[in-house]
C-alpha cells in the first residue's frame, strides 16, 4: 500500500465518519482542522479506522496520535507486520 | 472579621494558613542554597514534612510512600516485561500473550490497592448508608456502621495521578521511573496535594526533577499568582460561605430570594475557592521553578454545556476522558454494539449510542470521586457531578439539530454579541441547574428541603428592603465588597480570555508602581480576608 492509496482510504474515512464530502486530510491534519472531530467523534474515527485496514490500535496509540501523519504511520507500520 | 491571627496557626498547615507561609519560604530558600542535583530530593523532604504536618502526624506518611513503593514495583515490572516481549519477536505468540497478561495483572493489581485504599478512606460511609437505606426500602434492619476513618492528605488527587502513572507505563506511552524519590515526589509534591492539579507525569518529569535554577521571574509571577489566589480564597469565597452557610443550614426560615440568593452566591464561592486554591498552588509551584498544568481557563464564557467542563476543572476532565471514557467505548462490547446497530439501525444511531454509555459511566466515575471528596459523601454527588450533567448534555446533543433549525427559522444572528452572552448565560443557568444548587446541600434530602423552600415564598422585595438580606451572616458593607470584588475578578477573566497577561503587563509597570500594586493585593488579603475565631483555614471546598 503506498502512501496515495493509504491517504484515498483515510480519506474515505474522514468523510464516512463525519458526513462530509469535501475533506481530504494530509500528514499534517489535525483535531483542530475538522470542525467535528472532538473527545466524543475520536474513538468512532479510530474504530472506523481499524475496521476499513483490518487492524486494532493499543490505547496507548489512541491517545497519543497528534495528526493524521502519525495515524498513517501507525497503519503502515501495522500493515508490514 | 480580623480579630486575631491566633486561631489560623492552631490549624494546621492548610495552604491558607500562616503556618504554611513560614514553612513555604522555608521550603524555597533551602530548595535554592542546595546544589541542583540534590534540589529534587529537597522537594521529597519538603513534601513529606509538608504531608504529616497537614495530616496531623507521622501515621499517614506509610500511606503514600507504600503506594509510591507499589506504583515503582507495578511500573518497573511492567517495563521489564513490555521489554521482553519487544525482545522476543520469534517467541511463540502464546508466550507474548502471556508477559502481556502479566503486565495487565501487574496495572490491575495497583489499579485495585490504591483505589480500593480510595474507597476505604473515603466511600465507606457511603456505602454504610447505601446498604442500609437499601436494607430499608425492603423493611430490613442492616447493622453496621461508619469506620470513620481520616483518609490520607491528597488522596483523591494522588491516586488519579498515579493510577495515570502505571497506566501510561503499560500503555507504552511514559517510561517507568527508575529513581524511586523522584516517583514519590510526583505522586506527593506539596502545593498540588490540597486540591490538585491531577498530573501525568509526561507533563512534569522534566520540570520536578531538573532542580531548577533560581529566577526572580519565577519568583515574582509565583507569589503573585498565590496572592491572587489567597484574594479569591479569603476575601470572596470564605465571605460568601458565610451567607449560603446560615441560609442553607436553615432553608425553611430563608425562603424564596433569601436561598435564590444563596444559590448564585454559591457558583462565585466554588469558583473563588477552587481556582483560587489552584492559584496557590500553580503558584508555589512556579516559585520552584515548575509549571503544573492549569485547571480552569475562562469557564463562564463557554458557549455551550459541553464546553464549560472543558474548562473548568481541566485536569480531572482529561484523567476521565484518557482513562475512563477511552477505553470503555473502545471496549469490545461497546463496539459490538456499534457495529450491530450501524447494521440495523443506521451509522447516526450507531455513533450516537455507545457514545451515550461511555459518556454515562464516565460521568458516573466523576460524580463517584465527587462523593468520595467529601466526609459522608452521598448519592447527592453521584447525581448532580456526574449522572444530571450527563444527561443534560446528551440531551443538548440530541436537540442541537432542532434548536438549530430553530434559531435558523428565527432568523437569529447567531454570531452576534447579544446571542453570545444569550449562549454563555444559558451555560451558566444549565450549571446551576444541573449542579450547583444540589451540590452544597448537607443531602439529597437537604437538596428536595431547599427545592421546595425555593419556591414557598415569593418574596423579592427582601432585594431592595435594605435589611432583611443583612441577617445572614454578612453586612451590607460585605455585600459591597463583594460586588467589587466579583467585578475585579470579572475583569480578570475577560482581560484573560482575549488573550493578554496581567502579570507581564505588571512586570513592565515602573518600580513604584508594581510595588503599589503588590502592596495593594497583599493588604487586600489582610485587611479583608476573612479569619478570626471560629475561621477554619482547613476548608476548602476540594480539598483531597
Amino acid at each position: 500500500m503506498n502512501d496515495t492509496e493509504l491517504y484515498q482510504r483515510l480519506d474515505a474515512v474522514f468523510q464516512d465518519v463525519f458526513d462530509d464530502d469535501d475533506i481530504h486530510v494530509s500528514a499534517d491534519t489535525t483535531a483542530d482542522d475538522i470542525e467535528d472531530w472532538d473527545s466524543l467523534e475520536h474513538i468512532n474515527l479510530i474504530s472506523s479506522i481499524e475496521d476499513e485496514f483490518g487492524m486494532k490500535f493499543s490505547m496507548g496509540e489512541v491517545t497519543e496520535m497528534r495528526n493524521v501523519g502519525e495515524m498513517a504511520e501507525l497503519v503502515k507500520a501495522r500493515a508490514t507486520k | 472579621m480580623t480579630a486575631t491571627l491566633e486561631p489560623i496557626f492552631g490549624n494546621g498547615i492548610a495552604l491558607n494558613s500562616w503556618a504554611f507561609a513560614f514553612f513555604f519560604a522555608a521550603a524555597v530558600l533551602i530548595y535554592y542554597v542546595l546544589p541542583r542535583r540534590v534540589r529534587p530530593y529537597e522537594l521529597v523532604g519538603a513534601s513529606l514534612v509538608f504531608f504529616m504536618l497537614a495530616g496531623n502526624g507521622w501515621q499517614f506518611l506509610p500511606y503514600i510512600i507504600g503506594a509510591a513503593a507499589l506504583a515503582y514495583g507495578c511500573s518497573m515490572g511492567i517495563q521489564h516485561l513490555r521489554a521482553r516481549r519487544i525482545d522476543s519477536p520469534n517467541q511463540h505468540s502464546d508466550g507474548r500473550g502471556h508477559l502481556r497478561g502479566y503486565c495487565a495483572a501487574l496495572l490491575a493489581l495497583y489499579i485495585i490497592l490504591v483505589f480500593g485504599m480510595f474507597m476505604l478512606f473515603r466511600c465507606s460511609s457511603f456505602f454504610f448508608s447505601t446498604v442500609k437505606g437499601i436494607g430499608e426500602l425492603f423493611t430490613i434492619n442492616v447493622a453496621g456502621g461508619k469506620l470513620n476513618l481520616v483518609a490520607p492528605l491528597g488522596l483523591g488527587y494522588w491516586t488519579l495521578s498515579s493510577i495515570s502513572y502505571v497506566t501510561d507505563v503499560y500503555r507504552g506511552v511514559t517510561p517507568a521511573e527508575h529513581n524511586p524519590f523522584k516517583l514519590l515526589l510526583f505522586m506527593s509534591f506539596f502545593p498540588q496535594m490540597t486540591c490538585g492539579p491531577i498530573t501525568h507525569m509526561n507533563w512534569v518529569r522534566e520540570q520536578l526533577f531538573a532542580g531548577q535554577r533560581f529566577s526572580y521571574k519565577n519568583l515574582r509571577f509565583g507569589v503573585q499568582r498565590m496572592l491572587w489566589g489567597y484574594f479569591k480564597k479569603m476575601v470572596v469565597a470564605d465571605r460568601v460561605s458565610l451567607y449560603i452557610t446560615t441560609v442553607y443550614q436553615a432553608p425553611n426560615d430563608h425562603p424564596g430570594f433569601y436561598l435564590a440568593v444563596a444559590i448564585l452566591l454559591f457558583g462565585i464561592q466554588i469558583y473563588c475557592d477552587f481556582s483560587g486554591c489552584i492559584d496557590i498552588a500553580l503558584g508555589a509551584a512556579e516559585v520552584f521553578g515548575i509549571k503544573l498544568p492549569e485547571d480552569f481557563k475562562s469557564p463562564f464564557f463557554s458557549k455551550t454545556f459541553q464546553d464549560f467542563w472543558h474548562h473548568w476543572h481541566i485536569t480531572l476532565s482529561l484523567w476521565m476522558k484518557e482513562y475512563i471514557f477511552y477505553p470503555v467505548l473502545k471496549s469490545k462490547l461497546l463496539q459490538s454494539i456499534r457495529k450491530s446497530l450501524k447494521k440495523h439501525a443506521g451509522k447516526a444511531v450507531s455513533k450516537k449510542v455507545p457514545t451515550y454509555i461511555a459518556m454515562l459511566c464516565t460521568w458516573f466515575m466523576v460524580g463517584f470521586w465527587h462523593c468520595g471528596m467529601w466526609v459522608g459523601g452521598s448519592w447527592k454527588y453521584i447525581l448532580c457531578a456526574g449522572i444530571f450533567p450527563c444527561i443534560v448534555m446528551i440531551l443538548g446533543d440530541l436537540f442541537d439539530p432542532l434548536f438549530q433549525k430553530i434559531s435558523k427559522a428565527l432568523h437569529f444572528k447567531t454570531e452576534s454579541g447579544g446571542f453570545q452572552l444569550f449562549r454563555y448565560l444559558r451555560t451558566i443557568f444549565l450549571v446551576y441547574a444541573s449542579n450547583w444548587w444540589i451540590f452544597n446541600a448537607s443531602s439529597l434530602h437537604n437538596a428536595v428541603q431547599i427545592f421546595k423552600a425555593l419556591f414557598s415564598n415569593f418574596n423579592p422585595w427582601i432585594l431592595v428592603d435594605n435589611s432583611s438580606l443583612f441577617k445572614c451572616g454578612l453586612t451590607q458593607q460585605d455585600f459591597g465588597l463583594i460586588f467589587v470584588c466579583v467585578a475585579l475578578i470579572f475583569a480578570v477573566e475577560i482581560i484573560h480570555h482575549n488573550g493578554y497577561h496581567i502579570r507581564e503587563w505588571i512586570a513592565a509597570q515602573p518600580i513604584v508602581l508594581r510595588w503599589v500594586i503588590y502592596y495593594a493585593g497583599l493588604f487586600a488579603v489582610i485587611i479583608f480576608g476573612i479569619y478570626g475565631p471560629g475561621f477554619d483555614a482547613s476548608t476548602f471546598i476540594y480539598k483531597g
